[in-house]
């Protein structure tokens, strides 16, 4: 087995614009171990979220190295990427995404019930995560009967009621208030205490960034500098 | 098996209380376009089957019956394939199960006279009472049908040419089958008309017995049949050509092709033009409602995708939904038309005369079982497939490229 969960080699990665290619990343060299809690930083514009899609497999480097849990992911199909992500990744917007016909549990137990072998497993797990994201009391309400707050969390507990290896979250807690961005870190810290999970996180928010063990800095497209708590 | 097998099912019933506003106006879309394809449908099936009524009743009957191989080809002697002892022939038919009436009918060519006017004419003999229980959809400009040997009806055409009136005598001169010279004085009782110019011109009626006695002989050329309707015509048919050997039994489509049959696929041809403008109609609706909320979902259906959400996934709840879309409108629209056909038509559609009839009439909408049916799936078929486009472009994207586009 691999020691690192992402092993990022000379990855370029650029977007056609007005007839050219426009280069978001210059060459990243990046390790990230299993179980990690990991922030992105940078200015705008300075590639974390185009990151972040490499990371999980929603976006292909133009080259370079990009292994996932110790597979080559440069090159994949399409289809075995789906079944990748399906698996072992989740990901967490700053918009929350959820379906809006669909209830708390509904919703968290979307994927969770593509995974686990029975209904009864993959609901028990879905509550098991609302139980920790402090969801227990709104299990059937219509997202558009919850806060910004709860919203972000019932799209964390989604991500993770499938027991992915990763949770990837772009500027998770950018619609949310100080208090509630700080306790949905805390629920972060608490899952990953508990299942293993490892964070991958991009913020602008400083004291996001103090809850992190592992802080990479990008700047123009280049990891400029690595810091550890 | 994972447990989600029947997840996409919810999601899409789900997906229709979305936008509500927006599903309603779909619904509407489909519901309008089956209602109208029903009514129409039941609209031209009720011409077409006021219009057999009218060419079985006027004419030709279900069907008839020949000597094999007369109908259709003209003799030198036609005399020699006509029905040899019709009594006991019409009794033989009579036996088949389905068969209600038979009428006996003797045509011929013949000069009618009335003063100085000397016109050739195509007459044919029948049984008066026999004949006016059924044949009511006959077309009178004047006087009434034939009520002994004496009298005769005449064309529109022949009676003008004769100046001919009702009470007036016209006589028939023809020739024996044994090839004498033979006449007969007539009273005209009435005076008809076909439709046709080219029949109206020179036709004429009389009773089957005078005929027979001009003629010199007790044949027939043939009978007109009423069945019980029209389904029992392939039955009566096969049982005439299996125990009668001798006769052919032809139905009134192919006898009255060039009215009836053309007719009929005159009127399909439009219906088919019609119903393709309704689909058209349809389907530019679902087209657009589906667009727009495609292009609202880029968000979601990216962060699913994200999560390993499967394309075909995507699809099959895509599809799935405006499946149901397209079912439930049809099934309002199927109420829909069957609440007008109750209520605002219920006493029929007042048509005026059809060509070659003198009467109005009303359109009932006669809509059947298979009517019900195209009309409910075509346009849930045209809901999903006017869906297809929208859906593939927006499951065509790259997930970064949905994310961005969010809403």
């Amino acid at each position: 087995m691999s020691t690192s969960l992402f092993r990022l080699k000379n990855v370029y990665y650029s977007y056609p614009w007005n007839g050219e290619r426009v280069r978001i990343l210059n060459g990243i060299d990046l390790e990230i171990p299993y179980e990690s809690f990991t922030c992105l930083v940078g200015p705008s514009g300075t590639g974390k979220t185009t990151l972040l899609n490499l990371l999980g497999l929603i976006d292909r480097p133009d080259t370079g190295s990009l292994l996932f849990d110790g597979e080559e992911v440069q090159g994949l199909m399409e289809r075995k990427a789906e079944l990748l992500r399906l698996h072992k990744i989740g990901f967490i917007f700053q918009s929350f995404y959820l379906i809006p016909t669909l209830n708390v549990l509904e919703n968290t137990s979307y994927f969770a019930l593509q995974v686990f072998p029975s209904e009864r497993i993959a609901l028990e797990k879905s509550k098991e995560v609302l139980d920790i994201l402090g969801l227990s009391d709104h299990l059937y309400k219509l997202p558009s009967q919850l806060s910004g707050g709860q919203r972000q969390r019932v799209a964390i507990a989604r991500a993770l009621a499938k027991l992915p290896k990763v949770i990837l979250a772009d500027e998770p807690t950018a619609n949310l208030d100080a208090e509630t961005a700080s306790r949905t870190i805390e629920a972060f810290q608490e899952l990953q205490r508990r299942e293993k999970t490892s964070f991958i996180f991009t913020t602008h928010d400083p004291h996001l960034v103090s809850y992190a063990k592992v802080i990479y800095k990008l700047r123009n497209g280049k990891i400029e500098g690595r810091g550890a708590l | 098996m994972t447990p989600s097998v029947g997840q996409p099912f919810k999601i899409a019933w789900r997906n229709l209380f979305r936008n509500k506003r927006r599903t309603l106006a779909s619904t509407i879309t489909v519901a309008f376009g089956a209602a109208g394809l029903l009514v129409f449908q039941g609209f031209n099936n009720g011409i077409m089957n006021q219009y057999r009524e009218n060419t079985i009743r006027g004419y030709y009957g279900y069907g008839q019956v020949f000597t094999k191989g007369y109908y259709g080809k003209v003799y030198e002697k036609p005399w020699e394939h006509w029905i040899n002892d019709p009594e006991r022939m019409e009794k033989e038919l009579l036996s088949i199960p389905g068969i209600v009436q038979l009428f006996p009918r003797l045509s011929f060519f013949s000069f009618i006279v009335k003063g100085g006017i000397n016109l050739a004419g195509k007459g044919e003999g029948v049984l008066p009472l026999r004949e006016a229980a059924f044949f009511d959809k006959m077309n009178f400009e004047e006087g009434t049908y034939l009520k002994d040997e004496n009298e005769v009806i005449l064309g529109k055409g022949l009676a003008a040419s004769l100046n001919a009136k009702i009470g007036d005598t016209v006589t028939i001169l023809s020739q024996t089958i044994h090839g004498q010279i033979n006449g007969v004085d007539l009273r005209v009782a009435g005076i008809f008309h076909m439709g046709i110019k080219a029949i109206d011109d020179q036709y004429y009626r009389l009773h089957l017995k005078t005929a027979q006695s001009l003629l010199g002989t007790n044949q027939i050329e043939m009978f007109s049949i009423q069945t019980k309707g029209v389904e029992y015509w392939e039955d009566i048919q096969r049982h005439i050509e299996e125990e009668v050997s001798t006769l052919e039994a032809i139905r009134f489509e192919v006898l009255d092709k060039v009215y009836y049959q053309n007719s009929v696929d005159f009127l399909e041809a439009q219906f088919n033009f019609v119903r393709s403008i309704i689909l058209l109609i349809v389907g530019l609706g679902i087209f657009n409602t589906v667009a727009v909320g495609m292009l609202e979902r880029g968000g979601e259906v990216g962060a699913l995708r994200a999560n390993g959400e499967q394309v075909r996934r995507l699809w099959l709840i895509f599809l799935i939904e405006n499946s149901l879309l397209g079912l439930i409108g049809g099934i309002c629209g199927l109420l829909l038309a069957v609440g007008i056909n109750k209520t605002i038509l219920s006493s029929g559609i007042p048509m005026p005369p059809g060509p070659g009839i003198t009467r109005h009439y009303r359109i009932l909408l006669e809509m059947r079982g298979e009517h019900y049916w195209s009309a409910l799936f075509l346009p849930a078929f045209v809901c999903v497939a006017s869906s297809i486009w929208p859906i593939r472009k927006l499951l065509s994207q790259k997930i970064p490229d949905l994310l961005r586009s969010s809403y």
